[in-house]
């Protein structure tokens, strides 16, 4: 009897170091697990493009100024990515595209993100018919490609940055909001969310305490993922014409005026394509580095890329 | 050799007459570890086991979790997990030393001489695959398929099942728990071992059938000459079913001997603080004189909960189509103030949709739930308040009902914050230092996450949110049946305390019996969505009214054990 009152932690075996009855949790590994390599990449890439976006203005160059005395210009190291067929300096030009095309993707991505994540919390939470129709919005809206639709709504309504972003935000919030949804569909099953429905919390106070910090994680990557398909749909305006209209620049738009002079001179295309590539890779392996940071827990990338 | 002489002397005794080739399994100072990874000095699991099993016995091995008991078992079977290894030690099987063998003969070996059933049938059989296939997998390689459907066949009438054909076209979730468990002893016999590993075979089963399938294993041993070696947790299957026993702590063989003897007289101090647990050697807990009968309506003002002619269906889809399971079937129960009632059944009997309809879990089809004498339904938005504060509930699984995201601290405050929106920060962190008071969890447990508690501990945290919102009704749905026996105990205890400290009302639903017999005076039979029996707990369990009680009480395990 006196034993049984000398042994004061139920269960000895499971001191601080986390090892439960029946699974072994390693605190250690868990703790050592991060982005990887893969993400650290896509993070510095992401970091070095933004920067750029963000302080290149401060060295003063004119995105729109033209110099007809220096058309068409090899690289060099007055022009570090050369001239085009005005004599704009196309690495000024890939810095301030850079900023309307991240710009928009941020916006866009944010916007999508939030959307799905009220409208899948929404649909976790209430159940029935607002569930339902979330769904079949969400259906409807994966039905049709969002090329299409962006391309009839912006012809339509004309392409400022609001009818871009909005376009961009109806062709991927269905990501954020399937991946969310079928995450929280089971978290609010789980017993501890019972448990704060008899202590009386309301859907919002379970939303906040229970839901959101649970699928924090996969908001990150999927944020990401959102991230790099607006980017690459607002590229596709772009080259289009659809998007962000000459002369400012855009870097869709400035591949599709240099396919041109591809030729004679391929820079005036290949930069800003190389910027739209390292931007949407740097994102992806962002994202592929986040979800493996969270392997073990609710997803995979696979899961998470359909 | 470190085994104790007094062991070997009673090894002696039990297997003296016998010669000695009847020894199926002997195991020598067996040390099991972790696969050594650089950087990390591996401590053995299990450290220095010896056993004996000799054919047509049974041998028990009985232990916490965490003791070793099924690692051992899973080295004689050669069924380790990758990360763990044996590392020092002899197992001999059926006359051959394995751990001299090659690795491709030691399996040839293991697979003509080992036959294991493990705890949970459903999760050892392939949901995907028919029973037929199953057992055809487990019969030996090159069996003609007209050879293995009459082995198979064979198989399952040695087993018990009555219906071959069908058994053998169905899917495990076509058949019951019962079923699946006796199918994959079915499987475990298919190469005619020599020796049956069965771990917590019936852990996971009613107790009703859990008597039949120890009935049929114990008559496989006598028929088939088997030696079984029956690892549980359960001292009442083991003090029923071997006539050997060993029991582990802590990677190592406390004691040994006959099992009469050692359940008997208990030399060593984990033996008999391991029976000291156990539910049925409990002194019953008997807190009210004042109390009233279960059946007669008391006054209204005293009645706290009543439930009236409720009926809850489901609507269970399967490969016939959907069928309507009736969950509850027009029950009604009184909840007096100050009562414990127990809410016993077996799984399907309708008691946690019961509990779960009084919370406010989950809706009835028909009925009415009364708190106070109000339908729960009509309440105005302070009476479900009130009701919402009054009336809560502890979960059965510690594991799920705590967020793993949040601390100790933050899940006691959810329920203070919602309940007592006055609270100033410091008054909150008090409230929550008082309740892991309370449950007898350190304070410094306040910052930990789940992860980091025991199953013991985590149940503590379960009790104490269910306290922070100082309810005068605690509805707790099997809180101890995910733990071990003596956390067991001592939750237990812990909820006769707190019912004597806070006036308590409990409705307590389990399936163990014992358990509802140490903390309820005021029992309740379930079955199959109605009440078969109620009334006082001592009495409906000497003298139980309906047959099904009255079998519900001769399955217990280990009744001669606890009367002793």
């Amino acid at each position: 009897m006196s034993l049984v009152q000398v042994t004061e932690a139920d269960g000895g075996s499971a001191g601080p170091a986390s090892v439960d009855a029946e699974g072994r949790v390693d605190r250690r590994r868990l703790r050592r697990r991060t982005i990887g390599v893969g993400g650290w990449v896509g993070a510095g890439v992401l970091t070095g493009v933004l920067v750029t976006a963000l302080i290149g203005p401060l060295t003063g160059g004119d995105p729109l100024a033209q110099n007809f005395d220096a058309i068409l210009e090899a690289p060099s190291a007055a022009h570090l990515f050369g001239t085009d067929e005005l004599g704009r300096d196309v690495f000024v030009r890939v810095v301030f595209g850079g900023r309307t095309a991240l710009a928009i993707t941020v916006v866009s991505a944010v916007v999508a993100s939030l959307l799905g994540l009220v409208l899948a919390l929404a649909g976790a939470l209430y159940g029935g018919w607002v569930d339902a129709l979330t769904s079949r919005l969400a259906d409807v809206q994966l039905a049709v490609p969002s090329i299409v639709l962006a391309i009839v709504v912006l012809s339509f309504v004309g392409n400022s940055f609001v009818p871009i972003v909005f376009v961009l935000v109806l062709g991927s919030w269905v990501l954020t909001f399937r991946v969310i949804r079928g995450h929280a569909r089971a978290v609010v099953q789980q017993q501890y969310v019972e448990a704060a429905r008899v202590a009386g919390a309301g859907r919002l106070g379970i939303a906040r305490r229970h839901l959101v910090p649970s699928v924090l994680p996969l908001l990150a990557v999927a944020f990401t993922i959102n991230a790099s398909s607006a980017l690459l749909l607002e590229s596709s305006l772009g080259y289009l014409g659809l998007g962000v209209q000459p002369p400012d620049p855009d870097w869709g738009q400035m591949v599709a005026t240099g396919q041109a002079q591809i030729f004679t001179a391929p820079w005036i295309a290949l930069f800003p394509g190389l910027a739209v590539v390292a931007t949407a890779v740097g994102l992806q392996l962002l994202g592929d580095g986040l979800a493996e940071r969270f392997v073990g827990g609710p997803v995979t990338r696979r899961g998470l890329a359909r | 050799m470190t085994a104790a002489p007094r062991m070997i002397t009673l090894d002696a005794e039990l297997l003296g007459p016998e010669p000695a080739d009847d020894r199926v399994l002997r195991v020598d100072d067996l040390t099991v570890g972790l696969r050594p990874v650089p950087g990390d000095s591996a401590e053995p699991i299990v450290d220095g086991v010896s056993l004996r099993v000799a054919a047509g016995r049974a041998v028990g091995l009985v232990g916490e979790s965490g003791s070793g008991k099924t690692l051992t078992a899973l080295a004689v079977a050669g069924l380790l997990p990758s990360a763990i290894q044996v590392v020092g030690g002899r197992i001999e099987l059926a006359d051959r030393e394995l751990t001299g063998l090659g690795e491709q003969e030691a399996r040839a070996h293991l697979a003509a001489s080992v036959g294991v059933v493990f705890q949970n049938p459903t999760a050892s059989l392939n949901p995907r695959m028919r029973i037929a296939a199953q057992l055809r997998e487990a019969l030996p390689a090159g069996t003609s398929r007209r050879r293995a459907r009459e082995r198979s066949g064979e198989l399952l009438t040695a087993v018990g099942i009555a219906d071959v054909h069908k058994t053998l076209g169905a899917f495990p979730h076509e058949l019951s728990g019962g079923l699946n468990q006796r199918v994959v002893i079915a499987m475990a016999l298919a190469r005619d071992p020599k020796l049956l590993i069965a771990d917590e075979p019936t852990t996971a089963l009613d107790v009703s059938v859990q008597a039949q399938v120890l009935d049929l294993i114990d008559e496989l041993r006598e028929r088939l000459g088997l030696g079984v070696l029956l690892v549980s947790h359960d001292i009442g299957v083991v003090s029923d079913r071997t006539d050997h026993v060993y029991v582990m702590s802590d990677g190592r063989i406390v004691e040994s001997g006959p099992t009469t003897q050692v359940l008997g007289d208990p030399h060593h101090a984990y033996t008999r603080q391991l029976l000291a647990a156990t539910p049925s050697r409990l002194e019953p807990v008997r807190v009210a004189e004042r109390l009233l009968p279960v059946a007669e309506p008391a006054s209204p003002v005293a009645d706290q909960l009543e439930v009236r002619d409720v009926r809850r269906a489901f609507t269970v889809r399967g490969s016939a189509g959907r069928a309507r399971h009736v969950a509850l079937d027009g029950v009604d129960l009184t909840v007096t103030k100050g009562q414990a009632i127990g809410l016993v059944g077996e799984s399907g009997s309708g008691k946690t949709t019961l509990a779960r309809i009084i919370v406010g879990l989950e809706r009835v089809d028909s009925g009415v739930v009364f708190y106070e004498g109000n339908p729960v339904a009509r309440h105005t938005r302070a009476q479900r308040r009130q009701w919402r504060r009054e009336v809560q509930y502890v979960f059965q699984d510690p594991y799920s009902s705590l967020d793993p995201r949040l601390t100790v601290a933050q899940t006691l405050r959810e329920p203070l914050e919602i309940n007592f929106p006055g609270l100033s920060r410091g008054e909150v962190a008090a409230r929550i230092d008082s309740l892991l008071d309370e449950v007898e969890l350190p304070r410094s447990f306040r910052d930990r996450h789940p992860s980091e508690l025991s199953g013991g501990q985590r149940q503590r945290v379960g009790i104490a949110r269910a306290l922070a919102t100082e309810p005068s009704v605690i509805i707790a749905d099997e809180p101890v049946s995910a733990l071990d026996l003596s956390v067991q105990a001592r939750i237990l205890r812990l909820l006769a305390r707190l019912r004597i400290e806070r006036d308590l009302t409990y409705l307590f639903i389990s399936h163990d019996l014992a358990v509802v017999r140490y903390l309820c005076e005021d029992l309740v039979v379930l079955r199959e969505g109605s009440v078969v029996e109620r009334g006082r707990t001592d009495d409906v369990l000497e003298r139980p009214e309906s047959p099904y009680t009255r079998a519900l009480v001769d399955a217990i395990p280990g009744r001669g054990f606890a009367r002793s």
